[in-house]
């Protein structure tokens, strides 16, 4: 009896460690797979021959599919400038230049799905529909609240993940990952 | 073997299988299960043009401005061709397996005149179809060995606004996903 009991408690916790272990490397802890840019993340292997197992899981586990570094590059920010993770109670404003690409894309979405909430009439924003300063760049609000300007409202209610996409990316993007200019989040009031 | 060294090898053993067992089997699993459900599960293959509300039911995670065309398919009843028409605006085709490998991707500018035919077979079929064939009858025919018997092909389409959304959605429809049986 007292070994069912200690077989029990042992498969338990070795199961839930085992799932959480997997759950932090998917979602990039510790950048085995993955290559930090301030507070975006990229996934250079995804869609290629040479991904492995923990970047497919990294697409498929939060309903997305993996698309291939030369059809698109794909940033994620899951935390601020500040390293402070993303809140949908709080506004965000993203800010900068965009690498050369044929077009870009920004969007929201809640990585846990009972997070998830009804997607919003503005939950994307598209280089063809910003706003941009004098110099080519743009400041891009995202918050729950009416804001003036380029404005986002997140797809979630509580945590959030920001997805930076460059459709038909040029060769310097694709081949050296060079992604030193990348956007600022700064974080705003909260409610 | 001293008595706590075996239970936290036993408790290390159930570490290791369920890490493995998320990582490898959980992703394919989602993946197989979105193939079996309702909104596109079909018997013969076809594109699927999504909405945006089946979007977010199918991958609630994916780009709000872009339309994505589905066709599930499964070769091991026969090879599946997909056919691209001209179309002037952005337009990719992605190719998984029913494990969500994305093994083939071409868009509008990589294909000549922005038009495409691809024929994907399984592997087995090689002699059966194309090689069996003089090669002036498939011509500009790129021919793909799916690594699993069921996949899916993605199209994704620009949307800018709710109206072209319509439009891309109709012009779209002269993209083909079919059972090939020529």
């Amino acid at each position: 009896m007292n070994s069912l009991v200690k077989l029990a408690v042992s498969s338990i916790a070795g199961l839930g460690l085992g799932v959480i272990s997997a759950q932090m490397l998917i979602d990039g802890y510790g950048n085995f797979f993955s290559v930090n840019h301030g507070p975006w993340t990229s996934w250079p292997t995804a869609g290629t021959r040479s991904s492995n197992p923990y970047v497919r899981a990294h697409y498929l586990v939060h309903d997305r599919l993996p698309v291939s570094q030369f059809e698109l590059n794909e940033l994620e920010a899951r935390v601020d400038d500040e390293g402070k993770q993303l809140d949908a109670n709080c506004t965000y404003v993203v800010k900068g230049l965009m690498p050369k690409t044929r077009w870009w894309s920004l969007y929201t979405f809640a990585p846990d799905s009972n997070n998830r909430s009804i997607l919003p009439k503005r939950a994307g924003i598209g280089s063809q529909q910003v706003f941009y300063q004098s110099d080519g760049s743009f400041s891009i609000k995202l918050s729950g609240e009416p804001q003036t300007g380029n404005w986002l409202i997140p797809a979630a209610s509580h945590e959030f993940v920001i997805v930076l996409r460059h459709y038909n990316p040029s060769r310097s993007i694709t081949n050296q990952f060079n992604f030193e200019n990348l956007p600022s989040i700064t974080k705003g009031k909260c409610r | 073997m001293n008595g706590k060294f075996f239970w936290v090898l036993v408790t290390a053993i159930f570490v290791v299988v369920g890490h493995l067992a998320y990582v490898l089997f959980i992703p394919g699993y989602k993946m197989a299960n979105k193939f079996e459900t309702g909104l596109v599960a079909q018997d013969t293959p076809s594109f699927i043009r999504l909405s945006k509300e089946q979007t977010m039911g199918l991958f609630p995670a994916e780009d709000p401005a872009v339309l994505h065309a589905v066709c599930p398919f499964d070769v091991s009843q026969g090879t599946v061709k997909i056919s691209v028409a001209p179309f002037e605006h952005y337009w990719s085709l992605s190719v998984y397996s029913q494990k969500g490998d994305n093994y083939f991707s071409i868009n509008d500018r990589q294909s000549i005149d922005s038009k495409l035919s691809i024929q994907i077979r399984q592997a087995i079929q090689k002699d059966e179809t194309i090689q069996n064939k003089p090669r002036e009858l498939v011509p500009d025919l790129t021919v793909i060995d799916a690594p699993t018997p069921k996949g899916w092909a993605v199209l994704r389409f620009r949307v800018r606004n709710g109206t072209s959304r319509a439009t891309i959605a109709e012009r779209a429809k002269s993209f083909l996903c079919r059972r090939d049986n020529s």
